[in-house]
């Protein structure tokens, strides 16, 4: 049997679902890259992932391998937090239209980018939800996200007073 | 769902937001105000947008420095403090562009004509296009030496360069003529050597409160 030209890596979701993908798609998550790391034989049995389910995997892997080859953001990328705000909006076309999910699959990649420590998509994820906050009232932010009011009238009415000047800003 | 994320996604997420989103998402419910309250990036980006300031991308004070010095100015602003001026000069830079020295401020921008004479723009007003109006004001104005930035629906002037000293004299933007306030006051002449005038930053919002 030839060598292949790219190692094939098993993973087991929460949900028993498994995968067996390129190492160089894997190794997008830098958690399970440095868990390959970790390991010098051969192993063949898969790598369990206790906290994403199938569903969601198969979304990120999706992710990973339209992005393999890129490279990996280092720690220091990260620099200023502002230059990363300023950023916000731009996100490439094709993560438009993947991270164009419902509300709970975009928090579970949310999550599960976290999880996985996939610096890229979790940016993604924030970004979207950020820009699904971007321009609304609070009364509609509440409905989009079913969050709860839950200040009494007298604290709503207090922080309403210090910031009056922002609603019509 | 949102809300069920770990507090520092909810974080993480709210840093992607500008300064006005931010201080509506504190109002969305006690978690989300909790977890804006408790990041000083957060805060602060809040307090530079109820101060109508932006942040001096070329300044690399840390962040918890910054957040000190905008408190203080807001304190000041707030109480109306002219008689203890806040010095908000570790938030500001120098840098050059050929007609005027250019000071990049913690709020905007502070020009300088060859002459010595210097206006400063706040820097949402540049974004708006505003700038034309503060530099026709200054043309106007040709002895104005110092627009004072915020807010700017009521900029306010000062001018008067003495050798060795600056006297602040505020002027109504509408009018052009002495702020109908300043004239209750007289305001000390204040000592700046012309190589370090950009250093002494002072808040005199008392008087912008038209």
């Amino acid at each position: 049997m030839a060598a292949p030209a790219t190692q094939q890596i098993k993973i087991r979701c929460n949900d028993e679902k498994e995968f067996t993908v390129d190492r160089d798609v894997l190794e997008r998550s830098v958690l399970i890259k440095n868990m390959l790391e970790d390991v010098t034989e051969q192993q063949d049995a898969p790598i369990p992932l206790p906290n994403v389910s199938g569903p969601v995997m198969a979304k990120v892997l999706e992710y990973c391998t339209h992005h393999r080859g890129e490279p990996l953001p280092s720690a220091d990328t990260e620099q200023s937090q502002d230059e990363t705000r300023k950023r916000t909006t731009d996100i490439s076309e094709w993560d438009q239209k993947f991270i164009t999910v419902d509300q709970e699959m975009l928090f579970e990649i949310i999550l599960a980018a976290n999880y996985l420590d996939i610096k890229s998509l979790l940016d993604v994820g924030c970004k979207t939800v950020a820009n699904m906050i971007k321009g609304k009232t609070p009364e509609e932010i509440r409905k989009l996200f079913n969050i709860v009011n839950d200040f009494t009238p007298e604290e709503e009415a207090q922080i309403k007073k210090e910031n009056e000047w922002a609603e019509d800003r | 769902m949102l809300l069920h994320l770990p507090k520092e996604l909810i974080s993480l997420i709210f840093s992607r937001l500008d300064g006005r989103s931010l201080v509506l998402c504190q109002l969305l419910s006690r978690q989300c105000s909790e977890v804006i309250l408790s990041n000083l990036q957060l805060t602060y980006r809040i307090n530079l947008f109820s101060a109508n300031l932006t942040d001096n991308p070329n300044h690399h004070a840390p962040l918890i420095e910054r957040s000190e010095s905008l408190k203080s100015f807001i304190r000041a602003r707030d109480e109306g403090n002219w008689s203890d001026p806040v010095i908000l000069d570790s938030l500001f830079e120098v840098a050059h562009s050929d007609t005027f020295r250019s000071l990049r401020a913690f709020s905007g921008v502070l020009a300088f004509s060859a002459d010595g004479h210097f206006c400063c723009i706040d820097a949402s007003e540049v974004a708006s296009g505003g700038r034309v109006r503060r530099w026709e004001f200054v043309a106007k104005f040709p002895d104005a030496a110092f627009i004072f930035p915020y807010p700017p629906q009521n900029l306010l002037l000062v001018k008067e360069r003495q050798p060795g000293q600056l006297i602040f004299r505020p002027l109504s933007l509408e009018t052009g003529q002495d702020h109908p306030e300043a004239l209750r006051r007289s305001l000390p002449p204040i000592p700046c050597p012309a190589e370090t005038i950009y250093n002494d930053y002072y808040v005199c919002d008392e008087y912008l409160r038209v």
